[in-house]
Protein backbone atom coordinates (compact mmCIF):
# COMPACT_ATOMS: atom_id res chain seq x y z
CA UNK A 1 0.00 0.00 0.00
CA UNK A 2 1.45 3.33 -0.87
CA UNK A 3 1.95 6.14 1.88
CA UNK A 4 -0.70 8.20 -0.21
CA UNK A 5 -2.86 5.94 0.23
CA UNK A 6 -2.36 5.21 3.50
CA UNK A 7 -2.75 8.78 4.48
CA UNK A 8 -5.76 9.07 2.72
CA UNK A 9 -7.18 6.12 4.57
CA UNK A 10 -6.50 7.67 7.61
CA UNK A 11 -7.95 10.91 6.97
CA UNK A 12 -11.27 9.18 5.57
CA UNK A 13 -11.12 7.21 8.90
CA UNK A 14 -10.70 9.94 11.19
CA UNK A 15 -13.22 12.28 9.44
CA UNK A 16 -15.88 9.75 8.84
CA UNK A 17 -15.65 7.68 11.83
CA UNK A 18 -15.57 11.07 13.97
CA UNK A 19 -18.06 10.82 17.38
CA UNK A 20 -20.47 9.97 17.37
CA UNK A 21 -21.25 7.53 14.36
CA UNK A 22 -19.06 4.86 15.45
CA UNK A 23 -20.51 4.91 19.22
CA UNK A 24 -24.07 5.08 17.40
CA UNK A 25 -23.69 2.39 15.73
CA UNK A 26 -22.32 -0.02 18.56
CA UNK A 27 -24.51 0.95 20.76
CA UNK A 28 -27.62 0.18 18.66
CA UNK A 29 -25.80 -2.60 17.57
CA UNK A 30 -25.63 -4.25 20.74
CA UNK A 31 -29.31 -2.91 21.87
CA UNK A 32 -30.61 -4.92 18.93
CA UNK A 33 -28.15 -8.04 19.52
CA UNK A 34 -28.33 -8.49 23.34
CA UNK A 35 -32.16 -9.28 24.12
CA UNK A 36 -31.63 -12.11 21.61
CA UNK A 37 -29.70 -13.66 23.72
CA UNK A 38 -32.84 -13.67 26.19
CA UNK A 39 -35.37 -14.12 24.58
CA UNK A 40 -34.41 -16.74 21.21
CA UNK A 41 -33.39 -19.36 24.01
CA UNK A 42 -34.02 -22.42 21.98
CA UNK A 43 -34.42 -21.29 18.75
CA UNK A 44 -32.60 -23.87 16.42
CA UNK A 45 -31.10 -21.62 14.08
CA UNK A 46 -29.01 -19.32 15.74
CA UNK A 47 -28.90 -17.01 12.53
CA UNK A 48 -32.39 -16.50 12.40
CA UNK A 49 -32.62 -13.81 15.33
CA UNK A 50 -29.49 -12.61 14.78
CA UNK A 51 -30.07 -11.54 10.94
CA UNK A 52 -33.64 -10.05 11.32
CA UNK A 53 -32.56 -7.95 14.32
CA UNK A 54 -29.47 -6.08 12.66
CA UNK A 55 -30.64 -5.93 8.52
CA UNK A 56 -31.95 -1.92 10.26
CA UNK A 57 -28.87 -1.42 11.39
CA UNK A 58 -26.91 -2.86 8.80
CA UNK A 59 -29.05 -0.95 6.28
CA UNK A 60 -28.76 2.58 8.05
CA UNK A 61 -25.33 2.26 9.03
CA UNK A 62 -24.29 1.52 5.29
CA UNK A 63 -26.19 4.07 3.90
CA UNK A 64 -25.20 6.33 6.41
CA UNK A 65 -21.23 5.42 6.64
CA UNK A 66 -20.92 5.26 2.21
CA UNK A 67 -23.54 8.23 1.86
CA UNK A 68 -21.22 10.50 4.01
CA UNK A 69 -17.80 9.48 2.27
CA UNK A 70 -19.26 10.01 -1.45
CA UNK A 71 -22.38 12.10 -2.08
CA UNK A 72 -22.34 14.28 1.51
CA UNK A 73 -18.65 14.91 0.40
CA UNK A 74 -19.04 15.65 -3.23
CA UNK A 75 -22.09 17.86 -2.21
CA UNK A 76 -20.01 19.81 0.55
CA UNK A 77 -17.47 20.03 -1.87
CA UNK A 78 -15.13 17.95 0.13
CA UNK A 79 -14.14 15.75 -2.62
CA UNK A 80 -12.30 18.46 -4.78
CA UNK A 81 -10.48 19.68 -1.84
CA UNK A 82 -9.34 16.43 -1.40
CA UNK A 83 -8.44 16.07 -5.36
CA UNK A 84 -6.75 19.14 -5.22
CA UNK A 85 -3.69 17.61 -3.73
CA UNK A 86 -1.78 15.26 -5.67
CA UNK A 87 -3.77 12.21 -5.61
CA UNK A 88 -5.99 10.50 -8.21
CA UNK A 89 -9.56 10.14 -8.18
CA UNK A 90 -9.22 6.05 -7.67
CA UNK A 91 -6.73 6.70 -5.08
CA UNK A 92 -9.60 8.42 -3.41
CA UNK A 93 -12.09 6.39 -4.07
CA UNK A 94 -10.00 2.91 -3.23
CA UNK A 95 -9.16 4.59 -0.01
CA UNK A 96 -12.79 6.25 0.84
CA UNK A 97 -13.92 2.34 0.41
CA UNK A 98 -11.40 0.23 2.11
CA UNK A 99 -11.61 2.53 5.07
CA UNK A 100 -15.25 2.30 4.83
CA UNK A 101 -15.77 -1.26 4.16
CA UNK A 102 -13.02 -2.73 6.38
CA UNK A 103 -14.14 -0.84 9.44
CA UNK A 104 -18.44 -1.94 9.01
CA UNK A 105 -16.99 -4.94 8.79
CA UNK A 106 -14.89 -4.60 11.98
CA UNK A 107 -17.90 -3.12 14.05
CA UNK A 108 -20.49 -6.07 12.33
CA UNK A 109 -18.17 -8.48 12.80
CA UNK A 110 -17.47 -7.40 16.71
CA UNK A 111 -21.31 -7.73 17.10
CA UNK A 112 -21.66 -10.96 16.04
CA UNK A 113 -18.85 -12.37 17.93
CA UNK A 114 -20.22 -10.38 21.21
CA UNK A 115 -23.64 -12.64 19.95
CA UNK A 116 -21.55 -15.69 20.02
CA UNK A 117 -19.87 -15.39 23.32
CA UNK A 118 -23.13 -14.35 24.51
CA UNK A 119 -25.17 -17.76 23.70
CA UNK A 120 -21.92 -19.39 24.58
CA UNK A 121 -22.17 -18.04 27.62
CA UNK A 122 -25.29 -17.41 28.87
CA UNK A 123 -27.39 -20.52 27.06
CA UNK A 124 -25.09 -23.22 27.10
CA UNK A 125 -28.05 -25.87 27.08
CA UNK A 126 -29.98 -24.95 24.68
CA UNK A 127 -30.19 -26.34 21.45
CA UNK A 128 -29.26 -23.79 19.08
CA UNK A 129 -27.14 -24.93 15.63
CA UNK A 130 -24.25 -23.91 17.64
CA UNK A 131 -24.36 -26.04 20.01
CA UNK A 132 -25.33 -29.09 17.11
CA UNK A 133 -22.53 -28.03 15.78
CA UNK A 134 -20.43 -27.88 18.33
CA UNK A 135 -21.18 -31.47 19.55
CA UNK A 136 -20.52 -32.60 16.14
CA UNK A 137 -16.85 -30.37 16.45
CA UNK A 138 -17.98 -28.05 13.51
CA UNK A 139 -18.64 -24.76 15.41
CA UNK A 140 -15.53 -23.11 13.62
CA UNK A 141 -17.35 -23.82 10.45
CA UNK A 142 -20.81 -22.20 11.14
CA UNK A 143 -18.90 -19.38 12.48
CA UNK A 144 -17.12 -19.31 9.67
CA UNK A 145 -20.49 -18.95 7.18
CA UNK A 146 -21.85 -16.48 9.88
CA UNK A 147 -18.68 -14.22 9.05
CA UNK A 148 -18.25 -15.21 5.42
CA UNK A 149 -22.83 -14.22 5.46
CA UNK A 150 -21.63 -10.71 6.88
CA UNK A 151 -18.68 -10.65 4.58
CA UNK A 152 -21.24 -10.75 1.52
CA UNK A 153 -24.27 -8.43 2.96
CA UNK A 154 -21.64 -5.74 4.05
CA UNK A 155 -19.96 -6.00 1.12
CA UNK A 156 -23.45 -5.77 -0.80
CA UNK A 157 -24.72 -2.95 0.62
CA UNK A 158 -21.71 -0.70 1.08
CA UNK A 159 -20.98 -1.10 -3.48
CA UNK A 160 -24.82 -0.55 -3.54
CA UNK A 161 -24.70 2.46 -1.06
CA UNK A 162 -21.25 3.59 -3.18
CA UNK A 163 -22.81 3.08 -7.13
CA UNK A 164 -26.06 5.46 -5.77
CA UNK A 165 -24.24 7.95 -3.90
CA UNK A 166 -21.56 8.88 -6.91
CA UNK A 167 -24.76 8.56 -9.54
CA UNK A 168 -27.13 10.60 -7.44
CA UNK A 169 -24.67 12.94 -5.43
CA UNK A 170 -27.25 13.46 -3.12
CA UNK A 171 -26.93 12.59 0.74
CA UNK A 172 -30.61 12.59 1.60
CA UNK A 173 -31.99 11.36 -1.78
CA UNK A 174 -29.33 8.07 -2.40
CA UNK A 175 -30.54 7.27 1.11
CA UNK A 176 -33.67 7.56 0.50
CA UNK A 177 -33.49 5.07 -3.14
CA UNK A 178 -30.74 2.84 -1.24
CA UNK A 179 -32.95 1.85 1.82
CA UNK A 180 -36.26 2.25 -0.62
CA UNK A 181 -34.60 -0.92 -2.90
CA UNK A 182 -32.93 -2.34 0.28
CA UNK A 183 -36.15 -3.19 2.18
CA UNK A 184 -38.34 -3.73 -1.42
CA UNK A 185 -40.67 -1.17 -2.79
CA UNK A 186 -43.18 -4.97 -2.22
CA UNK A 187 -42.69 -4.39 1.88
CA UNK A 188 -43.46 -1.21 2.08
CA UNK A 189 -46.98 -1.97 0.44
CA UNK A 190 -47.59 -5.19 1.78
CA UNK A 191 -50.66 -4.81 3.47
CA UNK A 192 -51.22 -8.64 4.95
CA UNK A 193 -49.38 -11.29 5.44
CA UNK A 194 -45.37 -11.78 3.91
CA UNK A 195 -46.83 -12.90 0.60
CA UNK A 196 -45.87 -9.76 -1.19
CA UNK A 197 -42.41 -8.87 0.93
CA UNK A 198 -41.49 -12.29 -0.14
CA UNK A 199 -41.57 -11.48 -4.13
CA UNK A 200 -38.92 -8.57 -2.98
CA UNK A 201 -36.57 -11.42 -3.06
CA UNK A 202 -33.85 -9.77 -4.04
CA UNK A 203 -34.26 -7.22 -0.41
CA UNK A 204 -32.28 -7.66 2.67
CA UNK A 205 -35.51 -8.08 4.42
CA UNK A 206 -35.34 -11.20 3.64
CA UNK A 207 -31.81 -11.03 2.12
CA UNK A 208 -29.27 -11.56 5.10
CA UNK A 209 -31.20 -14.64 6.56
CA UNK A 210 -32.13 -16.62 3.73
CA UNK A 211 -28.28 -16.30 2.98
CA UNK A 212 -27.32 -17.73 6.20
CA UNK A 213 -29.91 -20.38 5.68
CA UNK A 214 -28.62 -21.34 2.15
CA UNK A 215 -25.37 -21.88 3.78
CA UNK A 216 -25.72 -23.36 6.62
CA UNK A 217 -28.21 -25.42 4.53
CA UNK A 218 -25.97 -26.44 2.22
CA UNK A 219 -22.87 -26.90 4.43
CA UNK A 220 -25.57 -29.43 6.49
CA UNK A 221 -26.18 -31.12 2.91
CA UNK A 222 -23.10 -31.65 2.03
CA UNK A 223 -22.75 -33.44 5.73
CA UNK A 224 -25.61 -35.55 4.76
CA UNK A 225 -28.30 -34.80 7.38
CA UNK A 226 -30.88 -33.87 5.45
CA UNK A 227 -32.35 -31.69 2.71
CA UNK A 228 -32.02 -31.80 -1.45
CA UNK A 229 -28.73 -31.04 -2.75
CA UNK A 230 -29.88 -29.23 -6.33
CA UNK A 231 -32.64 -27.04 -4.20
CA UNK A 232 -29.94 -26.03 -1.63
CA UNK A 233 -26.79 -25.33 -3.71
CA UNK A 234 -28.99 -23.49 -6.30
CA UNK A 235 -30.37 -21.52 -3.86
CA UNK A 236 -27.04 -20.73 -1.99
CA UNK A 237 -25.59 -20.17 -5.21
CA UNK A 238 -28.23 -17.65 -6.09
CA UNK A 239 -28.44 -15.87 -3.38
CA UNK A 240 -24.85 -15.22 -1.95
CA UNK A 241 -22.45 -15.89 -5.18
CA UNK A 242 -25.38 -15.00 -8.07
CA UNK A 243 -26.25 -12.01 -6.10
CA UNK A 244 -24.65 -10.44 -3.39
CA UNK A 245 -21.46 -11.47 -4.57
CA UNK A 246 -21.83 -10.55 -7.99
CA UNK A 247 -23.59 -7.48 -8.17
CA UNK A 248 -21.42 -6.29 -5.22
CA UNK A 249 -18.52 -6.63 -7.90
CA UNK A 250 -20.76 -4.95 -10.14
CA UNK A 251 -21.74 -1.99 -8.38
CA UNK A 252 -17.91 -1.73 -7.46
CA UNK A 253 -16.67 -1.83 -11.15
CA UNK A 254 -19.10 0.51 -12.30
CA UNK A 255 -18.56 3.09 -9.15
CA UNK A 256 -14.75 3.19 -10.31
CA UNK A 257 -16.05 4.12 -13.95
CA UNK A 258 -18.38 6.61 -12.44
CA UNK A 259 -15.45 8.34 -10.64
CA UNK A 260 -13.23 8.63 -13.18
CA UNK A 261 -15.58 10.28 -15.46
CA UNK A 262 -17.95 12.39 -13.25
CA UNK A 263 -17.79 16.23 -13.18
CA UNK A 264 -17.51 17.75 -9.57
CA UNK A 265 -18.44 21.44 -10.83
CA UNK B 1 10.76 32.15 -23.19
CA UNK B 2 8.31 31.99 -19.64
CA UNK B 3 5.94 29.16 -19.46
CA UNK B 4 2.64 30.57 -19.16
CA UNK B 5 0.81 29.61 -15.54
CA UNK B 6 -1.72 28.38 -18.00
CA UNK B 7 -2.74 28.57 -21.93
CA UNK B 8 -5.82 27.67 -23.66
CA UNK B 9 -6.49 26.85 -27.32
CA UNK B 10 -10.04 26.48 -28.33
CA UNK B 11 -11.69 25.45 -25.29
CA UNK B 12 -15.49 24.86 -25.25
CA UNK B 13 -17.58 23.46 -22.19
CA UNK B 14 -21.12 23.20 -22.35
CA UNK B 15 -23.83 22.07 -19.91
CA UNK B 16 -26.84 21.18 -22.07
CA UNK B 17 -27.98 24.30 -23.65
CA UNK B 18 -25.56 26.27 -21.52
CA UNK B 19 -22.35 27.70 -23.24
CA UNK B 20 -19.78 27.60 -19.95
CA UNK B 21 -16.69 28.38 -22.10
CA UNK B 22 -17.02 29.65 -26.12
CA UNK B 23 -13.59 28.09 -28.36
CA UNK B 24 -11.79 30.27 -25.57
CA UNK B 25 -8.24 30.82 -26.74
CA UNK B 26 -5.74 32.00 -23.49
CA UNK B 27 -2.32 32.52 -22.23
CA UNK B 28 -1.49 34.10 -19.43
CA UNK B 29 1.67 36.02 -18.99
CA UNK B 30 2.15 37.45 -15.58
CA UNK B 31 3.06 35.92 -12.40
CA UNK B 32 0.32 37.00 -10.50
CA UNK B 33 -2.35 36.56 -12.45
CA UNK B 34 -6.33 37.01 -12.38
CA UNK B 35 -9.57 36.38 -13.97
CA UNK B 36 -12.53 39.07 -13.03
CA UNK B 37 -16.05 39.12 -14.96
CA UNK B 38 -19.21 38.97 -13.92
CA UNK B 39 -20.82 35.64 -12.39
CA UNK B 40 -21.63 33.19 -14.89
CA UNK B 41 -18.83 34.53 -17.02
CA UNK B 42 -17.08 31.09 -17.07
CA UNK B 43 -14.28 32.16 -14.73
CA UNK B 44 -14.84 29.16 -12.20
CA UNK B 45 -15.76 26.29 -14.92
CA UNK B 46 -12.82 27.68 -16.00
CA UNK B 47 -10.30 26.98 -12.94
CA UNK B 48 -12.46 23.26 -12.74
CA UNK B 49 -10.90 22.23 -15.99
CA UNK B 50 -7.38 23.63 -15.09
CA UNK B 51 -7.91 21.14 -12.07
CA UNK B 52 -9.41 18.05 -13.80
CA UNK B 53 -12.35 18.19 -11.44
CA UNK B 54 -14.55 18.29 -14.98
CA UNK B 55 -13.80 17.87 -18.88
CA UNK B 56 -13.78 20.52 -21.33
CA UNK B 57 -15.62 19.21 -24.63
CA UNK B 58 -13.06 20.31 -26.67
CA UNK B 59 -9.45 22.45 -26.94
CA UNK B 60 -6.11 21.55 -25.31
CA UNK B 61 -5.02 23.24 -21.91
CA UNK B 62 -1.88 23.46 -20.48
CA UNK B 63 -1.00 24.36 -17.15
CA UNK B 64 3.03 24.98 -16.27
CA UNK B 65 3.11 23.34 -19.69
CA UNK B 66 1.62 19.67 -18.89
CA UNK B 67 -1.51 18.86 -20.51
CA UNK B 68 -4.34 18.64 -18.07
CA UNK B 69 -5.65 15.42 -20.06
CA UNK B 70 -2.54 13.41 -19.38
CA UNK B 71 -0.08 15.17 -17.43
CA UNK B 72 -2.91 16.04 -14.49
CA UNK B 73 -0.56 14.14 -11.62
CA UNK B 74 2.20 16.57 -12.99
CA UNK B 75 0.69 19.35 -12.13
CA UNK B 76 -1.30 18.24 -9.34
CA UNK B 77 2.84 17.68 -7.40
CA UNK B 78 3.21 21.63 -8.38
CA UNK B 79 -0.57 22.92 -7.50
CA UNK B 80 -1.81 24.45 -4.44
CA UNK B 81 -5.36 25.34 -4.54
CA UNK B 82 -8.08 26.96 -2.77
CA UNK B 83 -10.97 26.06 -4.26
CA UNK B 84 -15.05 28.08 -4.29
CA UNK B 85 -16.67 27.14 -1.50
CA UNK B 86 -14.29 24.71 -0.23
CA UNK B 87 -15.61 21.60 2.40
CA UNK B 88 -12.68 21.65 5.01
CA UNK B 89 -13.13 18.02 7.28
CA UNK B 90 -14.81 19.86 10.42
CA UNK B 91 -13.72 17.27 12.83
CA UNK B 92 -9.99 17.52 11.99
CA UNK B 93 -7.92 20.60 13.92
CA UNK B 94 -6.73 23.56 11.41
CA UNK B 95 -2.61 22.13 12.99
CA UNK B 96 -4.24 18.21 12.09
CA UNK B 97 -5.87 18.98 8.67
CA UNK B 98 -2.60 20.89 7.69
CA UNK B 99 -0.53 18.05 8.69
CA UNK B 100 -2.00 15.67 6.63
CA UNK B 101 -2.42 17.95 3.79
CA UNK B 102 1.79 18.02 3.94
CA UNK B 103 1.88 14.41 4.43
CA UNK B 104 -0.28 14.10 0.96
CA UNK B 105 1.77 16.53 -0.75
CA UNK B 106 4.95 14.67 0.49
CA UNK B 107 6.94 17.25 2.59
CA UNK B 108 9.60 16.25 4.85
CA UNK B 109 8.70 18.17 7.87
CA UNK B 110 4.47 17.73 8.12
CA UNK B 111 4.40 19.22 11.00
CA UNK B 112 7.12 21.89 11.03
CA UNK B 113 5.04 23.13 7.92
CA UNK B 114 2.00 22.98 9.53
CA UNK B 115 2.84 25.43 12.37
CA UNK B 116 4.70 27.67 9.85
CA UNK B 117 1.86 28.02 7.16
CA UNK B 118 -1.02 28.25 10.46
CA UNK B 119 1.79 31.36 11.20
CA UNK B 120 1.48 32.80 7.62
CA UNK B 121 -2.14 33.09 8.15
CA UNK B 122 -2.57 34.06 11.66
CA UNK B 123 -3.99 30.96 12.96
CA UNK B 124 -1.21 29.78 15.17
CA UNK B 125 -3.27 30.03 18.46
CA UNK B 126 -6.48 28.37 16.64
CA UNK B 127 -4.43 25.31 15.31
CA UNK B 128 -5.72 23.35 17.83
CA UNK B 129 -9.36 24.25 17.69
CA UNK B 130 -11.73 22.37 15.94
CA UNK B 131 -12.19 23.26 12.05
CA UNK B 132 -16.04 23.47 13.17
CA UNK B 133 -15.60 26.04 15.63
CA UNK B 134 -13.84 28.44 13.19
CA UNK B 135 -15.72 31.86 12.09
CA UNK B 136 -15.72 32.25 8.08
CA UNK B 137 -13.17 34.32 8.52
CA UNK B 138 -11.00 31.65 10.02
CA UNK B 139 -11.96 29.24 7.66
CA UNK B 140 -11.13 31.35 4.59
CA UNK B 141 -7.80 31.90 5.73
CA UNK B 142 -7.09 27.65 6.59
CA UNK B 143 -8.28 27.68 2.73
CA UNK B 144 -5.02 29.83 1.89
CA UNK B 145 -2.86 28.09 4.10
CA UNK B 146 -3.68 24.55 2.85
CA UNK B 147 -2.81 25.92 -0.37
CA UNK B 148 0.15 27.32 0.06
CA UNK B 149 1.63 24.85 2.54
CA UNK B 150 4.79 23.85 0.69
CA UNK B 151 4.89 26.65 -1.38
CA UNK B 152 3.67 24.77 -4.92
CA UNK B 153 5.03 26.20 -7.90
CA UNK B 154 1.95 27.58 -8.99
CA UNK B 155 -1.33 28.43 -6.40
CA UNK B 156 -4.44 29.15 -7.99
CA UNK B 157 -7.11 30.92 -5.17
CA UNK B 158 -10.98 30.90 -6.46
CA UNK B 159 -12.28 34.09 -4.45
CA UNK B 160 -10.02 34.26 -1.58
CA UNK B 161 -10.62 37.45 -0.32
CA UNK B 162 -14.59 35.81 0.60
CA UNK B 163 -15.62 36.48 3.56
CA UNK B 164 -12.62 38.04 5.29
CA UNK B 165 -12.99 41.64 6.73
CA UNK B 166 -10.89 44.17 5.72
CA UNK B 167 -8.11 43.92 7.38
CA UNK B 168 -7.96 39.53 6.66
CA UNK B 169 -8.31 40.40 3.10
CA UNK B 170 -5.09 43.18 2.90
CA UNK B 171 -3.09 40.10 4.83
CA UNK B 172 -4.10 37.75 1.91
CA UNK B 173 -3.57 39.99 -0.64
CA UNK B 174 0.45 40.99 1.31
CA UNK B 175 0.60 36.99 1.80
CA UNK B 176 -0.07 36.91 -2.45
CA UNK B 177 2.70 39.84 -2.70
CA UNK B 178 5.51 38.03 -0.65
CA UNK B 179 5.08 34.78 -1.87
CA UNK B 180 5.04 36.20 -5.46
CA UNK B 181 7.93 38.64 -5.05
CA UNK B 182 10.42 37.54 -2.30
CA UNK B 183 9.57 33.37 -2.76
CA UNK B 184 9.25 33.73 -6.72
CA UNK B 185 5.85 31.67 -6.39
CA UNK B 186 3.10 31.87 -9.61
CA UNK B 187 -0.70 32.77 -8.56
CA UNK B 188 -3.85 33.12 -10.72
CA UNK B 189 -6.96 34.56 -8.87
CA UNK B 190 -10.33 34.68 -9.75
CA UNK B 191 -12.27 37.38 -7.97
CA UNK B 192 -14.89 39.82 -8.09
CA UNK B 193 -13.19 42.72 -6.22
CA UNK B 194 -11.43 44.82 -8.69
CA UNK B 195 -9.17 46.31 -5.99
CA UNK B 196 -7.40 42.52 -5.22
CA UNK B 197 -7.02 42.55 -8.75
CA UNK B 198 -4.98 46.17 -9.19
CA UNK B 199 -3.15 45.44 -6.04
CA UNK B 200 -1.51 41.91 -6.42
CA UNK B 201 -1.79 40.94 -10.60
CA UNK B 202 0.64 42.09 -12.99
CA UNK B 203 -1.67 40.05 -15.62
CA UNK B 204 -5.66 40.18 -15.83
CA UNK B 205 -8.35 38.55 -18.32
CA UNK B 206 -11.50 39.96 -18.29
CA UNK B 207 -13.90 37.07 -18.95
CA UNK B 208 -17.61 37.12 -20.14
CA UNK B 209 -19.91 34.48 -21.50
CA UNK B 210 -17.44 32.12 -21.71
CA UNK B 211 -14.82 34.00 -23.26
CA UNK B 212 -11.92 36.73 -22.75
CA UNK B 213 -12.87 39.73 -23.50
CA UNK B 214 -9.66 41.78 -23.15
CA UNK B 215 -6.38 40.65 -21.26
CA UNK B 216 -2.84 42.33 -20.55
CA UNK B 217 -1.32 44.21 -17.72
CA UNK B 218 -3.62 46.17 -15.17
CA UNK B 219 -1.90 49.32 -16.58
CA UNK B 220 -2.76 48.17 -20.21
CA UNK B 221 -5.88 47.64 -19.79
CA UNK B 222 -6.77 50.95 -17.94
CA UNK B 223 -4.99 53.24 -20.56
CA UNK B 224 -6.50 51.59 -23.11
CA UNK B 225 -9.95 52.06 -21.76
CA UNK B 226 -9.82 55.55 -20.07
CA UNK B 227 -7.06 56.92 -22.47
CA UNK B 228 -9.01 60.21 -23.23
CA UNK B 229 -8.38 62.05 -20.31
CA UNK B 230 -5.12 63.80 -20.38
CA UNK B 231 -3.32 66.36 -17.47
CA UNK B 232 -1.28 68.69 -18.86
CA UNK B 233 1.26 71.35 -17.02
CA UNK B 234 2.47 74.14 -19.15
CA UNK B 235 4.62 77.67 -18.28
CA UNK B 236 1.31 79.21 -18.36
CA UNK B 237 -1.62 77.10 -17.94
CA UNK B 238 -4.33 80.08 -17.88
CA UNK B 239 -3.42 80.73 -21.67
CA UNK B 240 -3.26 77.28 -23.07
CA UNK B 241 -6.38 76.10 -21.08
CA UNK B 242 -8.48 79.10 -22.66
CA UNK B 243 -6.97 78.53 -25.99
CA UNK B 244 -7.41 74.61 -26.33
CA UNK B 245 -10.85 75.14 -25.30
CA UNK B 246 -11.58 76.98 -28.39
CA UNK B 247 -10.68 74.08 -30.42
CA UNK B 248 -12.91 71.06 -31.79
CA UNK B 249 -10.11 69.27 -30.19
CA UNK B 250 -11.41 68.38 -26.68
CA UNK B 251 -14.92 67.65 -24.98
CA UNK B 252 -13.83 69.56 -21.95
CA UNK B 253 -10.90 71.65 -20.08
CA UNK B 254 -10.48 72.09 -16.10
CA UNK B 255 -8.20 73.48 -13.90
CA UNK B 256 -6.77 71.33 -11.38
CA UNK B 257 -4.22 72.66 -9.05
CA UNK B 258 -0.87 73.30 -11.20
CA UNK B 259 -2.49 71.18 -14.09
CA UNK B 260 -5.10 71.17 -16.81
CA UNK B 261 -6.99 68.20 -17.42
CA UNK B 262 -8.71 67.87 -20.61
CA UNK B 263 -10.56 65.01 -22.17
CA UNK B 264 -9.80 65.09 -25.81
CA UNK B 265 -12.13 63.42 -28.46
CA UNK B 266 -11.46 60.10 -29.98
CA UNK B 267 -9.12 59.99 -32.45
CA UNK B 268 -7.36 63.30 -32.15
CA UNK B 269 -3.37 62.67 -31.87
CA UNK B 270 -3.21 64.02 -28.25
CA UNK B 271 0.46 64.43 -28.28
CA UNK B 272 1.40 65.92 -31.28
CA UNK B 273 -1.83 68.16 -31.38
CA UNK B 274 -0.83 69.64 -27.84
CA UNK B 275 2.82 70.13 -28.95
CA UNK B 276 1.66 72.25 -32.19
CA UNK B 277 -0.97 74.27 -30.04
CA UNK B 278 2.18 75.04 -27.62
CA UNK B 279 4.02 75.91 -30.17
CA UNK B 280 1.73 78.63 -32.07
CA UNK B 281 0.94 80.39 -28.72
CA UNK B 282 4.55 80.28 -27.76
CA UNK B 283 4.05 78.15 -24.25
CA UNK B 284 6.49 75.66 -22.96
CA UNK B 285 4.66 72.23 -22.32
CA UNK B 286 6.32 70.42 -19.06
CA UNK B 287 4.29 67.62 -19.35
CA UNK B 288 1.80 65.54 -20.81
CA UNK B 289 0.36 62.05 -19.50
CA UNK B 290 -3.31 60.14 -19.71
CA UNK B 291 -5.34 60.44 -16.30
CA UNK B 292 -5.44 56.59 -15.39
CA UNK B 293 -8.49 55.25 -14.21
CA UNK B 294 -10.16 52.38 -12.81
CA UNK B 295 -9.72 48.84 -13.45
CA UNK B 296 -13.59 49.40 -12.41
CA UNK B 297 -14.59 51.32 -15.41
CA UNK B 298 -12.53 49.37 -17.70
CA UNK B 299 -14.53 46.59 -16.56
CA UNK B 300 -17.62 48.43 -17.02
CA UNK B 301 -16.66 49.23 -20.67
CA UNK B 302 -15.53 46.21 -21.79
CA UNK B 303 -18.58 44.45 -20.27
CA UNK B 304 -21.30 46.98 -21.88
CA UNK B 305 -19.55 48.14 -25.07
CA UNK B 306 -20.99 51.53 -26.48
Amino acid sequence: MTGKLRELIAWELQENWAFPILELILAVSIIQVLPIVSFYRGYNDVSKPFWPAMTFVFSISAAIIFGRSFAESIEKRKFIVLLSYPVSRVQVFVAKFLANFTSTFLVFGSILLIEGISLFMFTPGTSTVVDYAKDMGLAPTIWGLMFLSLFLIVFFTSSLMTILALAIKRLGLSILVFLTYIFGVQYWVTSGGNYKALQAALSLNIGPHAVVRYLTGWYYNILGIGRTSTEYTTQFFTATLGYLFVCGIVCLIVSLIIIRRIDLD
Amino acid sequence: MRTPVIELRKVTKRFGRITALDNLTLSTKGQVNGLIGPNGAGKTTLLNILLGFTRADSGDIHVLGFDVRHELAEIKKRLGVLPEKPGFPSSFTGQNFLKRVAKLRGLSSPQREAEETLKVVGLLEAGSKAIRTYSAGMYQRLGIAQAIIGEPELIILDEPAANLDPLGRMDVLNIIETYSKDRGLKFLLSTHILYDIEKVCDWVGLMDNGQVREEGSVEELISKYSGLAFSIVTSDLKTFGAELAKTDLVKSVAFKGDSIVATFNKDVDVYKEVMTLAKQIEVKIEEVRPVLGSLDEVLRRVMTPS
